[in-house]
């Protein structure tokens, strides 16, 4: 789109306006080479420098067979659903049936505009299973919480916890989330709301820190949904503001592979009938 | 050939690298730097943490994803610590309504009727997308990406800057015009 000749003038204006500063671009560039020497200078004694440790590159692997999975697990999901409404489930055939779930699917994703393709890895837990990119997360399951969080961690400790934790609650959702609600608000900004993506329930989203002016700002998002046997999932992810399109919707999409494989979806089902 | 730069960065650093990715991004980000804080020396403080927080975090920078709304993301942060440090916090959606300068202000533009001026009588939150945009020819939505607004947020700051930085250049205009 064109523009109109004073705009032209305000984009020269700030042009001309900032030209003494260009001045500066040396002595900036000997200060940051200076800064960079003195903390490579520091690390040298470490193992790895952490900074510029080669990433793990993308598990790409090529040949699988990445379209007949995702059918298959497609299937599988519907599978569990309706066999859930149909029969009381048995465990030794749900385990069965979390075996039709590939072991491995390439997920395409669009991250801040651009898609981005990875090959994530199945994990499985009691009554769900999930997806995971193992290039940049790993699952961590302990008692009644599964801990997913970033691989390789940032060192500073300026930068908040990166994690997202799945665990079960016995109240409904609605439950869950209002007392979630309450449980926030003391935090700066806090907003509830009922959502049908990534999962069927609400979700709670607090932001720490400052409300959302500060780049480290902590943001924590709660998604709660049925977990069809009167319970509720509760998944908590935790980022922060400078994160929230990377961390953050990485940890959303996540959950679009997120999959209930016991007599979940019993409930949620026989309500859609 | 920033990915390239990148790569090979994120392989193994060295620091004509890493002068070459500076040099590639030096000019916008103190320009964006000045026109935000309002002082070449302020931004050269910002420019220099924006560069050091790109080096520490470069390893974990994601390949597949474009360079430059990371990188502005990290300037607009280093900015706003900047601007907060000397209580000049930009204000978020839940103080959006601030107002302008009145229609009635006019300024001495004989002496300060330079348009870099007009652009610095503005507020934080008008003149941030107004430098955004026509220092960085960033898109709306990117803007909004950047300060985490709303793109009709940024529309609406970015329509009554304009407005205000188009009326002062054209009374500009009509008293040098008295003026000759």
């Amino acid at each position: 789109m064109g523009r109109e000749p004073w705009e032209k003038e305000l984009k020269d204006g700030l042009e001309k306006g900032t030209e003494d500063a260009m001045k500066q671009q040396d002595e900036i560039w000997a200060s940051i080479k200076k800064r960079i020497d003195s903390e490579r200078a520091s690390q040298s004694s470490e193992p790895a420098a952490v900074p510029f440790a080669p990433r793990k590159t993308k598990a790409r692997r090529s040949g699988r067979k990445t379209a007949s999975w995702m059918v298959g697990t497609a299937a599988a999901a519907v599978i569990v659903l309706a066999l859930s409404v149909q029969t009381p489930p048995v465990q030794a055939f749900i385990d069965q049936v979390k075996e039709w779930f590939a072991p491995q699917k390439t997920v395409e994703q669009e991250l801040e505009g651009s898609p981005e393709t990875s090959v994530d890895s199945l994990h499985e837990s009691a009554d769900y299973v999930i997806y995971i990119d193992e290039s940049r997360f790993k699952m961590i399951q302990g008692e009644g919480v599964d801990r997913i969080e970033p691989v390789h961690k940032p060192e500073d400790d300026r930068y908040p916890e990166v994690y997202m934790e799945i665990s079960q609650d016995q109240e409904a959702p609605k439950v869950v989330s209002e007392r979630l609600e309450a449980e926030l608000s003391d935090q700066p900004k806090v907003e509830a709301e009922a959502i049908q993506e990534p999962v069927n329930g609400f979700e709670v989203r607090a932001v720490g820190g400052t409300g959302g002016k500060e780049w480290n700002d902590p943001i924590v998002r709660y998604y709660i949904f049925d977990n069809g046997q009167g319970g509720s999932f509760v998944v908590k992810q935790q980022y922060f503001l400078e994160a929230a399109e990377g961390y953050g919707a990485r940890f959303h999409n996540m959950m679009k592979e997120f999959h209930i494989t016991t007599n979940a979806g019993e409930k949620q089902a026989g309500e859609g009938e | 050939m920033v990915h390239d730069l990148i790569q090979r960065l994120q392989q193994e650093y060295s620091d004509e690298l890493f002068e070459q990715l500076y040099r590639l991004y030096a000019d916008r980000a103190i320009r964006t730097a000045t026109a935000i804080t309002g002082s070449a020396a302020s931004a050269a403080d910002v420019v220099q943490e924006t560069f050091i927080r790109v080096y520490r975090n470069l390893g974990m920078y994601d390949l597949s994803r474009p360079f430059d709304p990371w990188f502005h993301r990290i300037l607009y942060n280093e900015c706003n610590r900047y601007l907060k440090k000397h209580a000049r916090m930009v204000p978020s959606e839940i103080s959006e309504e601030t107002d302008l300068p009145p229609e009635t202000d006019t300024y001495e533009f004989d002496r300060h009727g330079d348009v870099y001026e007009m652009v610095q009588r503005l507020d934080d939150e008008h003149r941030i997308p107004i430098v955004l945009k026509y220092l960085n020819d960033l898109a709306e939505k990117d803007i909004a990406d950047m300060m985490e607004l709303n793109v009709n947020t940024v529309k609406s700051r970015l329509f009554k800057a304009r407005k205000k930085l188009k009326e002062w250049m054209l009374q500009r205009q009509g008293g040098s015009q008295h003026g000759t």
